[in-house]
């Protein structure tokens, strides 16, 4: 006799407990990894931070931004940390620590809409090709070739570099240059999974095509994809800040983290802080995606694990 | 029934223990527990003799295997007590290089599934050839000299020698790896299911082929299986092993003919018997225990029809069937699945 | 097998031609008319248009396109709007240093990061495995140009004895200026070097090849170097070939840094001086060296992987 508990688990006779949905399985297994739970935990404070900031220059309508982070300050240019700075002062006297974590929305937010565009438009390409085969997958691969034939940073620095410089520009740039990459992994995902024995059994049963994609195709090929996206948003991260740092990216007096290091080697001597704090950040932040991402592969197919 | 009359016999007693296994106890050491793989094996093997290894998957016989050659990784493997006696040394106690020297040269091993047993990036010829120039110190082309001699030797045209193993089918790939295990003529020769990943036909030849080198070189073999049928053929002695333990071994043509324990005689049973009109396959009921938690009395209790009430709490001891014939289990003068 | 090199040389030139169509599209984008600004502010309307005809500007695209490829192929890459000087001789030297770069941090991310995976491989839980995946963790996770930073703080600024900047040449001039560059472009590369050859190792320490090669009587050396080794490393070469792409994009924020006069460097030089054809040749020209390089690594692998090689002399009949 099956009984459901509380917490929408399952236990049957024996009393084993079986977990009721893919969802709480992955979840329980991700549970169990110290590391991609500290992962979590990091992206968790950091989209809190994320907020926080967000909500504050919405109710003070940008007031505390630019008396803090922006505004310049020299009488404590270039302070050492200390107590009333926990992080010390930029050249221009401003918190470092407050434009720090000012800066943190736009690591997060277009490190993920980056990638997000990525997968939105390789994504469906990739699908296409590992779905239909033949002539449209091979025409679909040789223009993806194209496109990773070129190195990365460099489509995206030639993107910017034409259309001009802006946070658009920016965000056009990553994600045209990032979707070759993800129309493979789609496309692999999905061809990996079309061929199961379980697609055919599903059909057998008499099961219609969209259920099959939906129940089937889809939850089995989108993991791969997950782990990808979550990899990825720690890439895009980087290449934000080192667009921006070489100053192809968000401008200054934005306190993006890649762009406060841009000054950041001018006075390296005098006030090392400046160099070092906004890159622990940056470091922490993708890590943190890393863990997730590898966490986040271990939970969703255990098989690879072993 | 053809198969048992055609059965090897257990020569004579006269023959040089060339291998005895004492009281070998191997455990392994993971996350979720202790796993007893092995329990207290005692074992004998003589100059020559084919000695066949029976049981199912998880009753501990690779981990034997592999104990002797001692090539069980260490954590999480661990030989907790007992000894391995080959030619009167123990090799549990020799040094790293005395084994390594015994390995492939006194003592072979062939592994059970020929399509991963060997290289992929590294030719054929060349890994029968290192198996030679590890232990002799001859020449380059004198090994690859003798290499191909054993090629030929395991029905395989020599030209192949410079081809990789992707390049063979998987009955070929198992005569290169036993021309690696033959190659320097070793005086024991263990063979963990060498045929179960072959079909049939190939099976036939390979065994063939194999039997025909045993008498060529005198090789005792320790010929691993879950297959009674290839023992019954191959093997003048035999040993029953269950859950890390033997239950039953001696001459083949004695255990076959009068079974004493209750699992042989089960698994005797569950064969269907092709001269006969039979309706059911009768399995033996059940699943062996978990090696992480094993019960304190009989490990076959559970599947047993004949247990009785000390079977639960107290362990067998081996009991003296008669010749070289040993059986554990209370009720080896009571039970017999005799063949007339 | 020679059949089977030629054949892939022959794939790659659409993809070649492709790549630079994609590049050449893009600074079509670019703002700026090339003949004003060659001729000045002061020009007039026609004289701009006289020059633009001239110039070829008013070409339909297929025809500049084409003009393009065959003057790449004569070896003219245009010329620059900001010194109205020949893009070709300005780059070649620039990519020679690009590639001295690049070159000297694919060796130091294989020389350190290889044996680093094998040795965290054979003693994995160990507390060198254990400091080995921390170290790459953050490695892999470091921007470039923020270790830079940081080495140049160490190494240049406190303990000074390295250059900060520049390049210099000779012996061992070239060799010192050389060492903080390539160890911070390599820094990625060699932490994610060092996690494949580990996972590769461990890959196949499990196999049962392994079982066979020991139970010869192998030393556990022998073993690793002569079994484990040369089926790891097909995996750990697929990842040296995509990481050099990410090195050749990587040098330019790494040029930046320590002022190595490399294409990157050019690059962004050109664009903050908004001059399209240095651009777009310096993007073209570090392509066809990625997709070349890629090549070579592919062409590698049927080397180093027989399974592949059979594959092609079985076309061959």
């Amino acid at each position: 006799m099956c009984v459901l508990n509380k917490n929408n688990t399952v236990e049957s006779e024996v009393g084993t407990v079986r977990d009721r949905t893919l969802f709480q399985q992955a979840w329980n297994q991700f549970k169990r990894n110290r590391r991609a739970m500290v992962g979590l935990w990091i992206i968790t404070a950091l989209i809190f931070i994320l907020i926080v900031t967000i909500v504050i220059d919405f109710l003070t309508d940008y007031s505390i931004y630019d008396s803090f982070v922006i505004k310049q300050n020299l009488r404590n240019k270039l302070a050492k940390p200390s107590l009333t700075h926990f992080l010390g002062c930029d050249e221009f006297g401003r918190d470092l620590l407050l434009r720090i974590l000012w800066g943190t929305k736009y690591s997060l937010l277009l490190g993920f809409s980056a990638v997000s565009l990525s997968f939105l438009i390789g994504g469906p390409f990739g699908m296409i090709a590992g779905f239909y085969g033949g002539r449209i997958d091979n025409v679909i691969m040789r223009v993806m070739d194209v496109f990773m034939a070129c190195p990365f940073i460099l489509l995206a620095m030639a993107i910017v570099a034409a259309l001009g410089i802006s946070t658009t520009n920016l965000l056009i740039a990553l994600g045209v240059s990032g979707m070759a990459s993800f129309s493979r992994v789609t496309r692999a995902s999905v061809m990996a999974v079309k061929d199961k024995e379980y697609i055919e059994a599903a059909r057998a049963v008499g099961a219609s095509d969209l259920r099959i994609i939906v129940q089937y195709i889809f939850p089995n090929a989108m993991a791969p994809i997950l782990v990808q996206i979550t990899l990825r948003i720690g890439t895009a991260i980087l290449l934000v800040a080192g667009l921006s740092y070489i100053g192809l990216g968000i401008q200054p007096p934005a306190p993006e983290w890649g762009a406060i290091l841009t000054s950041a080697k001018m006075y390296m001597r005098d006030a090392w802080h400046i160099s070092a704090f906004p890159g622990l950040f940056l470091v922490t932040t993708v890590v943190a995606f890393n863990l997730f991402g590898d966490g986040l592969r271990d939970a969703l197919d255990p098989k690879l694990k072993k | 029934m053809h198969w048992i009359q055609n059965s090897k016999s257990s020569g004579d007693n006269n023959l040089e223990k060339i291998l005895e296994i004492k009281n070998l106890t191997v455990h392994y050491e993971i996350e979720d527990g202790t796993v007893h793989a092995l329990n207290g094996i005692n074992l004998v093997l003589e100059e020559g003799v084919t000695l066949g290894l029976i049981g199912e998957t998880g009753a501990g016989k690779t981990t034997l295997a592999k104990a002797i050659m001692r090539i069980i990784p260490q954590p999480p493997g661990k030989v907790v007590s007992g000894e391995v006696l080959f030619n009167g040394t123990n090799l549990l106690k020799i040094n790293n290089a005395a084994m390594r020297k015994i390995r492939g040269e006194q003592i072979s091993m062939i592994f059970q599934d020929p399509m991963s047993s060997l290289n992929p990036v590294m030719k054929v010829g060349d890994q029968i050839a290192e198996a030679i120039k590890t232990h002799e110190h001859i020449s380059s082309v004198e090994a690859n000299q003798k290499a191909c001699e054993m090629i030929e030797l395991v029905g395989i045209n020599a030209e192949r020698m410079d081809e990789y193993p992707h390049q063979f089918s998987g009955g070929m790939k198992q005569r290169v790896v036993i021309a690696i295990a033959l190659a320097c003529s070793p005086k024991v020769l263990i063979a963990d299911e060498p045929t179960t990943a072959l079909d049939v036909t190939i099976q036939a030849q390979v065994l063939e082929m194999m039997q025909n080198i045993k008498k060529k070189f005198n090789t005792a073999t320790i010929l691993i299986t879950h297959d009674l049928g290839i023992v019954a053929q191959n093997c003048e002695k035999a040993a029953i092993i269950y859950a890390g333990e033997i239950v039953e071994c001696g001459g083949t043509r004695e255990i076959f003919k009068d079974m004493r324990h209750p699992y042989t005689i089960g698994l005797m049973n569950s064969i269907p018997k092709i001269h006969s009109d039979e309706k059911r396959l009768f399995p033996i009921k059940g699943l062996m225990p978990d090696p992480m938690s094993l019960p304190p009395g009989c490990r076959f209790y559970e599947r047993c029809k004949f247990a009785i009430e000390k079977c639960k709490n107290e362990a067998p001891e081996m009991v003296h069937v008669g010749g070289e014939h040993w059986a554990r289990c209370f009720l080896v003068k009571s039970i017999s699945n005799r063949v007339e | 097998m020679i059949q089977y090199i030629v054949k892939r040389f022959i794939l790659v030139i659409p993809v070649l031609l492709g790549a630079t169509l994609l590049v050449f599209t893009i600074m079509e984008f670019a703002p700026g008319d090339p003949a004003r600004i060659m001729l000045g502010n002061d020009a007039t309307l026609e004289d701009i248009q006289i020059l633009r005809e001239e110039m070829g500007l008013n070409d339909p695209f297929v025809t500049r396109y084409t003009r393009f490829i065959t003057n790449l192929l004569k070896g003219d890459l245009g010329m620059s709007y900001r010194n109205n000087l020949e893009i070709s001789s300005q780059i070649l030297q620039r990519l020679m240093n690009t590639m001295i770069l690049a070159g000297a941090a694919v060796l130091i991310a294989v020389i350190i990061g290889i044996p680093v995976g094998i040795i965290s491989a054979i003693k994995q839980y160990s507390v060198f495995d254990n400091f080995v995946m921390m170290t790459t963790l953050f490695l892999a996770a470091s921007p470039v140009f923020w270790l830079g930073l940081m080495l140049v703080l160490l190494f240049a600024l406190k303990l000074g004895v390295l250059p900060a900047a520049g390049m210099k040449s000779g012996f061992p001039g070239l060799l010192l200026s050389l060492i903080l560059p390539a160890l911070t472009l390599s820094s990625n590369t060699m932490a994610i070097i060092a996690r494949t050859t580990r996972a590769s190792m461990l890959e196949v320490v499990r196999q049962d090849y392994i079982d066979t090669a020991r139970a010869k009587g192998l030393k556990e050396s022998t073993l690793t170097v002569k079994h484990m080794l040369p089926n790891a490393l097909i995996p750990i070469l697929t990842v040296i070939g995509i990481s050099f792409g990410g090195l050749l994009g990587g040098s330019v924020v790494t040029e930046s840094i320590f002022a190595w006069p490399g294409v990157g460097r050019f690059i962004v030089d050109s664009i903050s001086f908004k001059d399209t054809p240095s651009i777009l040749a310096s993007v073209v020209m570090l392509s066809i060296l990625s997709t070349f390089i890629n090549l070579f690594v592919d062409l590698l692998y049927a080397f180093v992987d027989p399974r592949i090689k059979s594959q092609y002399q079985l076309l061959k009949r």
